[in-house]
């Protein structure tokens, strides 16, 4: 299947130097989910890959490279990327399969130089979220578009999903429900959703750095218009999933979001120091930060982001329940909402 | 397409398969088995070597073993060249031999090539897989540019060892040296009948 996958793209490929599929060699990596394949063409004698080829059965597989597709052609034409991305090269359907082809970005994965530090320090996780972080800002600049507080109405409502998601009964349930409402009242109309163009899943294993220069892969959750803060979220969560795999490859991953909010070292007081300099940056303010960011995991909780668009949601509910309770746990009895 | 999943059926992929065809499965492999009976292959599980060569059965179109552990008696001409019909694709897993002798059924790219060779399999290609044989996570051609390009770009390390090894390959330029991050290699064959 694969050398035939090479070969249909061959004969679509319209370049100048055709490409060999006798002599062309293709790394295999295996995704997380069924039915999906990502190859990696070499052509002879080239030391650096050529194109990156991502093939998928399920309906769910090839929406997202439909969306993939649809994105990597935006950011092509209105070249908003501040770094290297892929270009798209082809589309086409092979078999029951939907094939995306798209030049290979050249440069070491974030992850695998995150993987390879022995020791990490609180200066190198605040060097690592300004390059991400920067990287972001840059992307999104020029399209942040602050929607009416009557649109930060509606993504409360997610708070009501927290009435869904928690248990009743429990004491830390109830107290971390009474102080989101009293958080979202106090906040007022100062909340907005804030819109912005959307990476949708900016981890450390999508970014790669190429002398000096961030690129970016995988652009399957993207969109043109989503709550900004989702970038955010994410970047600031997967990021503390990769240090803490370092330094504790025992944590649960749903345990990663209390993780890197609400523990009184380093990696947390960072964390929230750039979540809160995110909201200021996107006009909201820093006091707000506890309500945000728990309406924001709610929100993906609720499957409203395309991250949720494979998973359901189901493990971001189990995130979100695990986040609020420790939350809960964390606080004293009374006093206004605001992390530890 | 078969893949993903971080378990043996990624190797449905690399098997040049019609529907219909009869493939043999050595060793125990669930997944894998479940791939190739959802891709519409005719799937024959056996355990032993032996069983390969009943000479009352009937040559089978495509052979995957993805563990040689399972059958380290299988690279055996009289077996193979009975088990599988002239064209027919050879899928072999085996523990990679890094240095000191790790058992019978470990090999070296080298080794695995002889032994491939000597049981009458042409167009070989020999892969090097991370992270183990039940859980290829990555498939790389045993070559050098290609090894050295996966080892200093996208290599995770596992252990801290593999860390700080991962760090002196980067900076060394590692080439084949790169082959002892990998736990296991696969090989790809096309059985060519007398060798």
């Amino acid at each position: 299947v694969i050398r035939d996958v090479i070969a249909a793209f061959a004969a679509q490929l319209e370049e100048h130097v055709p490409l060999d599929p006798a002599s062309s060699r293709v790394v295999h990596l295996g995704g997380v989910w069924e039915d999906r394949a990502v190859l990696v063409v070499f052509r002879p004698r080239q030391p650096q890959p050529s194109y990156v080829i991502k093939v998928d059965t399920t309906a769910t597989g090839r929406q997202l490279l439909e969306q993939e597709f649809a994105a990597l052609r935006w950011l092509r034409d209105t070249r908003r990327a501040p770094g290297p991305v892929p270009v798209p090269v082809a589309r086409f359907e092979h078999r029951d399969a939907l094939v995306l082809a798209q030049t290979a970005v050249p440069g070491r994965s974030f992850m695998a130089q995150l993987r390879r530090r022995v020791r990490i320090t609180s200066g190198a996780v605040a060097r690592d979220h300004a390059v991400l972080l920067g990287w972001l800002e840059q992307f999104r600049d020029g399209g942040v578009v602050a929607a009416d507080p009557g649109q930060w109405l509606s993504d409360c409502e997610a708070l009501t999903l927290a009435e869904q998601i928690l248990p009743t009964g429990k004491l830390w349930a109830r107290r971390a429900l009474d102080d989101l409402r009293r958080g979202a009242d106090a906040a007022g109309e100062a909340l907005r959703t804030v819109v912005a163009p959307s990476h949708g899943d900016l981890g450390p294993s999508n970014v790669l750095r190429h002398r000096g220069r961030v690129g970016v892969i995988d652009w399957e959750r993207s969109h043109p218009a989503a709550p900004a803060l989702n970038d955010v979220l994410i970047l600031l969560h997967h990021y503390a999933r990769a240090v803490s795999r370092q330094r504790d490859g025992t944590l649960d991953t749903r345990d990663v979001m209390a993780r890197a909010f609400l523990h009184d070292d380093a990696l947390s007081r960072e964390t929230r120091r750039r979540w809160r300099e995110q909201l200021v940056a996107l006009g909201m303010p820093a006091e707000a930060d506890a309500v945000v960011l728990t309406a924001t995991i709610l929100r993906f909780a609720a499957g409203q982001t395309p991250f949720a668009q494979r998973s359901g949601g189901r493990m971001w509910r189990q995130i979100a329940r695990r986040f609020l309770r420790a939350w809960s746990a964390s606080r004293p009895d009374e006093g206004a909402l605001a992390h530890p | 397409m078969t893949s993903g999943a971080w378990n043996e059926r990624s190797l449905v992929a690399w098997i040049p398969m019609q529907e219909g065809e009869r493939v043999a499965v050595v060793g125990s492999c669930p997944p894998l088995v479940d791939a190739l009976a959802r891709a519409g292959a005719e799937v024959w599980q056996c355990q032993r070597a032996a069983e390969l060569a009943d000479g009352g059965r009937r040559a089978v179109d495509h052979l995957m073993a993805p563990d040689l552990r399972a059958v380290p008696d299988l690279l055996r001409p009289d077996v193979i060249r009975h088990a599988v019909r002239p064209g027919g694709t050879l899928l072999i897993g085996t523990q990679h031999r890094r240095g000191r002798p790790t058992g019978a059924a470990a090999h070296s790219t080298r080794s695995l090539h002889a032994a491939l060779v000597r049981c009458g399999v042409g167009r070989i290609d020999i892969f090097a897989v991370r992270q183990s044989l039940s859980n290829p996570r990555a498939i790389v051609p045993v070559d050098d540019r290609i090894l050295r390009w996966y080892v200093t770009t996208g290599f995770l390390p596992l252990s801290r060892l593999e860390s700080i090894l991962a760090s002196g390959l980067s900076v060394v330029r590692p080439g084949r040296v790169a082959l002892a991050l990998f736990p296991a290699l696969m090989a790809l064959g096309e059985v060519v009948g007398d060798p």
